[in-house]
């Protein structure tokens, strides 16, 4: 299973209302784009999408605050 | 008066910690000298003001606190205005709280240019915080800055009635005003002394603050802490974010929160069993309490009392109660909700039917309730407060009509809750009148009307609202966006969709279950 950033960026688009344009880096969360509900949904998209199961340890801004990021913390739980 | 649990405090526990916010914590000692130096300022520069209030325009900052405290120290009741709040909003809170004195924090600055060229009435704008580049403010207001506190007066504090403003509470009006709940220092007090009676709160404590000032509920965090010694620990908003962390970070004790809260950090995989055994006393309150997350938090604080508080901010904060008991609630638990309990001590509940005449036990009705929690009514509103505030056949006390619907209990059940008498909904634990909303929508859309709906449900409340309008020439998602300016953030509205004419039902009005149908088969627009 794999998770591309064309899937994430429609996922914001469509399911979370994102109307702003969103780059890699552009923060999410932390900028208020986004709310902590809106990270329920996300976390629930990418493991669906990429097969992979969220740890209480996982969920935090460092791995969910762009797409960059949740592009980034993807490989690395895919590759361990 | 309400001050006076955080000035023993002082006088018990000056080198406790009162208060943590990000990276900084402040001690009673430095919480109480901080609020005296603003209350000292205010004092000096507003001697006479119209009326005994002022406004906190901050959030999740010492200032914020001092602001609170400040406000209190003053002799006033304190008016929280939240900056991410849109420019209108706040400039017509200052304009209807006539207020003279708005204390206000960096998170307040952004906006604050715009929000005082909107306001006639000279204000005192004290930014009690070193921040850089602040120089002035419009005409004709005037500035006070962090080196221009007054030193912190050591005479008496000013006396107050128990019927003086403790704050003033803007809440969602069904016409698109807000409302302004007045609650005295008498109702707060009570609320504080008898939620101290039920739980086993002292200095060690640590208290969660998720709520914002703006919010009542976030008055118990505040309060009770400060009236026992103990410390109130205030998320930044990165951390409200993953506040299933904050409660590991910040060592809570005592845990308050709308029961979304719950559920969000249940479906995150932070509600394991045994994850959160610091916590020992847990409440919820603002929506209606899902049994099963409830029994998931029971097993995940499983040294805590779990509680489902209910109450409108009219009858201060909470007025109900119900312990979380895992062999006998799920029993007592009606469509998969908690039961909001038993009256507060002092508190009499009364259900009743469109004459406001009691209901037999078993039945459903509105919920009336009386005793020293009722509020003072709304601010400048004669009118919604005689509707809201009265005095039912066959009783002498003022009761407050909640709108909220139960059955009355039979033989020593506890009340449920059962739904609304009117289209006032939750959203996270946020009250909104949805006439509020589509007030929003019809003057953005220029157009007669419009409908809001809480969607998508969940089992406490909604996550957010949807909006409709019919046959105007516009394009929805600019259309959101000016709502969305229009309104609080919290409303959470996520789209508003444009459709070539309403469904109608039979009797030719629009049909609001039909729109809501659409929603769930999946209509996007």
């Amino acid at each position: 299973m794999s998770l591309t950033r064309a899937d994430l960026l429609e996922f914001l688009q469509t399911e979370l209302d994102l109307d702003e344009p969103v780059e890699d880096e552009t923060l999410l969360f932390s900028s208020a784009l986004l709310d902590s509900f809106s990270m329920v949904t996300l976390v629930a998209f990418v493991e669906k999408r990429a097969g992979l199961r969220f740890t209480p340890g996982d969920v935090n801004l460092g791995n969910l605050d762009s797409v960059g990021r949740v592009l980034r913390f993807v490989a690395a739980k895919q590759a361990r | 008066m309400i001050r006076a649990g955080f000035l023993r405090s002082v006088a018990l526990h000056p080198d406790r910690p009162a208060l943590e916010v990000g990276e900084q914590t402040l001690t009673y000692r430095a919480l109480d000298a901080f609020a005296r130096r603003i209350a000292a300022t205010l004092a000096a520069h507003v001697p006479s003001p119209r009326q005994p209030l002022t406004a906190v325009f901050a959030q999740r900052s010492p200032t914020a606190y001092a602001g609170v405290l400040g406000a209190l120290y003053r002799g006033h009741g304190y008016v929280p205005m939240n900056p991410d709040f849109p420019v209108d909003r706040l400039a017509s809170m200052l304009e209807r709280a006539e207020v003279d004195a708005v204390i206000v924090d960096a998170q307040g600055l952004p906006k604050l240019d715009e929000l005082l060229r909107l306001v006639d009435r000279p204000l005192v704008v004290l930014v009690p915080e070193a921040v850089d580049g602040l120089t002035s403010v419009p005409a004709p207001h005037t500035l006070v800055t962090a080196d221009a506190l007054h030193d912190a007066a050591q005479d008496p504090l000013p006396a107050l009635a128990s019927d003086a403003i403790a704050n003033l509470l803007f809440t969602s009006g069904s016409t698109g005003q807000p409302k302004g709940v007045m609650v005295s220092q008498g109702n707060l007090v009570r609320f504080i002394e008898l939620v101290l009676a039920r739980y086993p709160l002292g200095p060690e404590d640590r208290f969660s603050q998720l709520f914002e000032l703006v919010f009542d509920l976030s008055g118990f965090d505040m309060f009770a802490a400060w009236w026992v010694g103990a410390c109130v620990c205030c998320p930044t908003k990165a951390q409200m974010l993953t506040v299933g962390q904050f409660v590991h970070d910040a060592r809570l004790t005592v845990w308050f929160s709308v029961p979304s809260t719950a559920v969000l950090m249940k479906r995150l995989g932070f509600l394991e069993p045994g994850a959160l055994p610091n916590l020992k006393v847990s409440l919820f309150c603002g929506e209606a309490l899902p049994a099963d997350v409830t029994r998931t938090w029971a097993e995940a604080a499983s040294n805590s009392v779990v509680e489902n508080l209910y109450g409108p901010t009219e009858l201060t904060l909470a007025c109900t109660w119900y312990t979380w008991n895992a062999d006998r609630s799920p029993a007592e638990c009606e469509n998969g909700l908690v039961p909001i309990g038993d009256p507060f001590p002092g508190m009499t509940a009364r259900v009743v039917n469109a004459d406001l005449a009691e209901v037999a036990p078993g039945e459903l009705g509105e919920l009336l309730m009386a005793g020293p929690q009722v509020t003072l009514g709304y601010w400048r509103d004669a009118e919604k407060t005689a509707a809201a505030f009265v005095v039912p056949p066959g009783s002498d006390a003022v009761h407050y009509r909640t709108g909220d619907l139960v059955r009355r209990p039979v033989d020593g059940a506890p009340m449920t809750f059962q739904g609304r008498a009117d289209t006032q909904i939750k959203v996270r634990g946020y009250r909104i009148e949805l006439g509020e909303v589509e007030a929003a929508i019809r003057a953005v859309a220029e157009t007669d009307f419009a409908v809001a709906l809480g969607w998508p449900k969940n089992d406490a409340g909604y996550d957010g609202i949807v909006g409709f309008v019919a046959g105007v020439n516009a394009d929805p998602k600019a259309l959101k966006a000016a709502v969305a300016r229009r309104l609080p953030p919290y409303i959470g509205l996520s789209r508003v969709h444009v459709l070539p004419e309403f469904p109608l039902n039979v009797n030719g009005k629009v049909d609001r279950k039909a729109l809501g149908r659409m929603l769930e088969e999946g209509f996007r627009g």
